[in-house]
């Protein structure tokens, strides 16, 4: 079930990966387009694609845009950026429910599909630019969403953390650019970038629901057909490099509760074997973390780690009381210590293996879940590797995989937001 | 056990499920959804932040119980005597979580295998307590921590300023989890006098979907479910006039453009009144200042809002607010253009054409709520445990919504003299 998906090269660097099974209620339409970028690039795009997304030349106000969707039955588009290892995917999508749904038996998938198409190769232009109001409110939107982030500490503290774990590295660029750069870019630079992304980006498209895309899909094809390519390869997978000495960064924020982020590094690149570590080690409610840092020393909410397996990076982050950082730390180096020296049960083993083949099953039941794995698996390792052929890997990782996942950590960068002296912890 | 079993339909839509009330008082919603590979079920009672103040038929008069007890309930419940409720999930392979809000506390797990084994420990540990001092005491600090994290995060802070400015006496104001303070005064013997009181299947529903059969889960249910005597629960809430408390509350905290919420209180509503009144309220929201109203882009364009705006209703037993959340660096301004939107509404009336695009945006929306079996499971859930409806109840009532209708709820859900904000303001 899981390979019922196609995939098709439309143009160089340009394909298409549709998943199909009519049990959902929803399609999604996605278009990544994906670049090693700097940090001008970063924040031109970034914008780019926020601009894009609000408008088209059919329907060139925000409202007209939303309204012409919500008609069809509350059909969104949405914009993100996220990383690929030391690229940067930015994402412009389209979502609707089924045609089946329809009151009035209206075409809904294809139209909102057109709209998309639209919005990212006939944008809201004046003078063959991009029309410079818009443009200005929605930098200023931009700009203001990074000044923003500290509303969310737990995000921002990793944000924070990563800049100083990626150093010098195309991975640490802020994923929507800095302030500074977007400052400067002014509507004809921004429609220069524009065009350079169209051209210059590999570009990942999926088409996945339960709706019958056979038109969807020739609809696709005939707008990225002639489009002019000068695509520069990409390699996605590339290890960050250990520091020498462990970087430490504190900053001190009027907050209660302190948040703390331990990266490690390791040069192995297996993502399955990195990921069934750190499920045991920090990934699970049964896990060395979550048993020990939180249930038995009562220390944090939440103790967890997570894995960008393409830069060989895992990320501790915690919650915790100011007074107990020290504590926190040494548990968590202690029970890393703990599983390199092999200290946890074949059944800590196996129960990891039945939740992350769980997990692997479940991506059935989401289409938007399979779009994601696939453009993961096809673009980023290179590899035809189904949710299937992961259970299998997974199923054949032995208990010295993990020994040898645990010892190849180092610890990389210690990032701490903390109380300043307005209040913070008691 | 002898079952009355009940299929819920939707011919709107084409889809269906069971209802079953089960002897021992429990009512059990079953979606089967053979196309999926996973099953979500979801276990808990009616007993939230909000109940505070209770009695069953051995007590004389209400008991009062500290703030936050219901959280800690939930957290402490994952204990066996033998055993943390994790390590049994963990050879299952069922991913186990839980949750509580104002009115409820639900108990879940996700699965993809052995969901008849999974079903039986969720069944099992929900319906044996186990609580020491010591476990309540060290459960303390963990929970400390999540009031801590919540105290930082400056939305959910605005959010509940607002349910305090809104709300005189009602608990919906206090914190699920309650405060630090709070917290210190809970012990095992309110633990075990809340749990004895609010867990009992007459006060309590089942709700599973995905790939599972019917047959199946009512075996498991008529070995695991323990018939209790029905303790005849009372909630009692204080007297909430229909004015607010506070117009205006503004604190400040680590942020970067101010965060804002404006609130309107309105009369509380029961059962299919609720479905619908929710359902208008929503719609409202959507006419005076959702993304396709004139209002929200004028406010958009002259960049006192930005697109992380939105529009929520909170509603439950004994409280009723229309909320617009959102960061502006003029939120006051943002609160004057919403009270004077209300009043041209009700002046000159709604657009009939805007309306008929958000009943369909409306529509869209819940149907995009049945595409996995865990927003269906959650669905049949809430529905039957806190509004006592069927859940295809919001569909059939959305379409019978008229324009009159929106006209006439109007002067009660949108009063600008019921109404508050607030804002957490940069502190630097």
């Amino acid at each position: 079930m899981a390979n019922n998906k196609k995939r098709e090269k439309i143009s160089d660097g340009i394909y298409i990966t549709t998943i199909h099974d009519k049990k959902f209620n929803v399609n999604t339409i996605g278009v990544r387009f994906i670049s090693r970028v700097d940090e001008k690039k970063a924040s031109a795009y970034s914008l780019v694609t926020r601009v894009l997304q609000t408008s088209n030349s059919k329907y060139p106000t925000r409202t007209k845009l939303t309204k012409y969707l919500a008609r069809l039955y509350g059909a969104g588009l949405s914009q993100s950026v996220f990383r690929l290892g030391d690229c940067q995917a930015f994402y412009l999508g389209a979502n609707c429910i089924c045609d089946r749904f329809a009151l009035e038996n209206e075409e809904i998938t294809n139209r909102v599909t057109e709209i998309l198409l639209d919005c990212i190769f006939s944008p809201n232009l004046v003078n063959g630019i991009f029309n410079e109001s818009d443009f200005e409110i929605i930098k200023r939107e931009l700009i203001d969403n990074i000044n923003n982030k500290i509303s969310d500490k737990r995000g921002y503290a990793i944000d924070k953390a990563l800049e100083t774990v990626f150093q010098n590295e195309p991975a640490g660029i802020p994923l929507d650019g800095t302030v500074e750069a977007l400052e400067k870019l002014t509507p004809v630079e921004a429609f220069e970038e524009y065009k350079e992304m169209l051209k210059t980006s590999r570009i990942e498209i999926t088409v996945s629901g339960g709706g019958d895309f056979e038109n969807t899909i020739s609809l696709i094809k005939s707008r990225f057909d002639g489009l002019e390519r000068e695509v520069t390869s990409d390699e996605f997978v590339s290890l960050s490099p250990l520091k020498e000495t462990p970087a430490e960064v504190n900053e001190k924020f009027d907050v209660l509760q302190s948040k703390m982020v331990l990266a490690f590094k390791t040069d192995i690149k297996d993502p399955e074997q990195l990921k069934l570590f750190s499920l045991m080690f920090g990934g699970l409610p049964s896990s060395k973390l979550f048993m020990n840092v939180r249930e038995k020393l009562s220390l944090c909410y939440y103790c967890a780690s997570n894995i960008l397996s393409e830069k060989g990076v895992m990320l501790i982050d915690s919650g915790v009381e100011e007074t107990n950082l020290g504590n926190a730390k040494s548990e968590i180096i202690k029970q890393l210590d703990e599983m390199a020296s092999g200290n946890f049960s074949d059944e800590e083993l196996d129960n990891a293996k039945t939740a992350v083949c769980g997990s692997m099953r479940s991506y059935n039941d989401s289409a938007s879940g399979l779009a994601t794995w696939w453009l993961t698996q096809l673009c980023v390792w290179n590899r035809d590797f189904s949710p299937e052929d992961a259970i299998e890997k997974y199923k054949g990782i032995k208990r010295e995989d993990i020994i040898q996942a645990a010892k190849s950590y180092k610890l990389d960068t210690v990032y701490i937001m903390s109380g300043d002296d307005k209040g913070g912890a008691e | 056990m002898g079952v009355e079993k009940q299929t819920i339909k939707s011919d709107r839509i084409g889809e269906s499920y069971y209802k079953i009330k089960h002897p021992s008082g429990l009512n059990i919603l079953v979606w089967e959804m053979p196309e999926f590979s996973s099953v979500y079920a979801l276990f808990g009672t009616k007993y939230g932040s909000i109940n505070t103040k209770f009695k069953t038929k051995k007590d004389k008069d209400f008991i009062e119980v500290p703030e936050g007890i219901a959280h800690f309930l939930e957290h402490k419940l994952f204990e066996n005597e033998d055993c943390d409720v994790f390590e049994l999930y963990a050879e299952t392979g069922a991913s186990g979580n839980a949750y509580t809000s104002f009115d409820q506390t639900a108990y879940l797990f996700s699965c993809t295998e052995n969901y008849q084994e999974s079903l039986k420990i969720l069944l099992d540990f929900v319906q044996a307590p186990y609580f020491t001092q010591e476990t309540v005491d060290k459960e303390q600090g963990i929970i400390g921590q999540e009031i801590r994290m919540c105290e930082d995060t400056p939305w959910r802070q605005v959010f509940f300023n607002l349910l305090r400015c809104l709300y005189v006496n009602h608990p919906v104001k206090i914190e699920i989890a309650g405060t630090v303070e709070s917290i210190a005064k809970i012990d095992a013997d309110l633990l075990y006098s809340c749990y004895n009181t609010f867990y009992n299947l007459n006060n309590m529903a089942l709700a599973i979907a995905g790939n599972i059969k019917l047959d199946e889960v009512l075996a498991i249910c008529d070995e695991h479910l323990k018939v209790k005597e029905n303790p005849e629960l009372e909630t009692a809430f204080p007297d909430e006039p229909e004015e607010v408390n506070e117009d205006k509350l503004v604190v400040t905290m680590p942020v970067g453009t101010p965060i804002f919420a404006i609130g309107y209180k309105s009369i509380p509503f029961d059962g299919k009144e609720r479905v619908k009144k929710e359902l208008e309220a929503s719609i409202l929201l959507n006419l005076i200042c959702g993304s396709t109203s004139e209002l929200y882009k004028e406010l958009y364009y002259e960049g006192l809002i930005n697109s992380n705006f939105y529009t929520e209703v909170d509603s439950g037993d004994g409280f009723f607010a229309s909320v617009f959340c959102g960061e502006s660096k003029s939120p006051q301004e943002v609160f004057n253009r919403i009270k004077a939107e209300i009043d041209r509404i009700k002046a000159e009336g709604i657009d009939r054409g805007l309306f008929e695009i958000i009943k369909k945006a409306e529509y869209g929306k819940l149907i995009s709520g049945l595409n996995s079996a865990e927003k269906c499971a959650t669905l049949m859930f809430e529905s039957d445990l806190l509004i006592g409806v069927d859940a295809f109840e919001n569909i059939e009532a959305l379409a019978q919504i008229t324009e009159k209708d929106i006209l006439d709820c109007i002067d009660i859900l949108f009063d600008n003299k019921k109404t508050a904000i607030t804002i957490v303001e940069s502190n630097t």
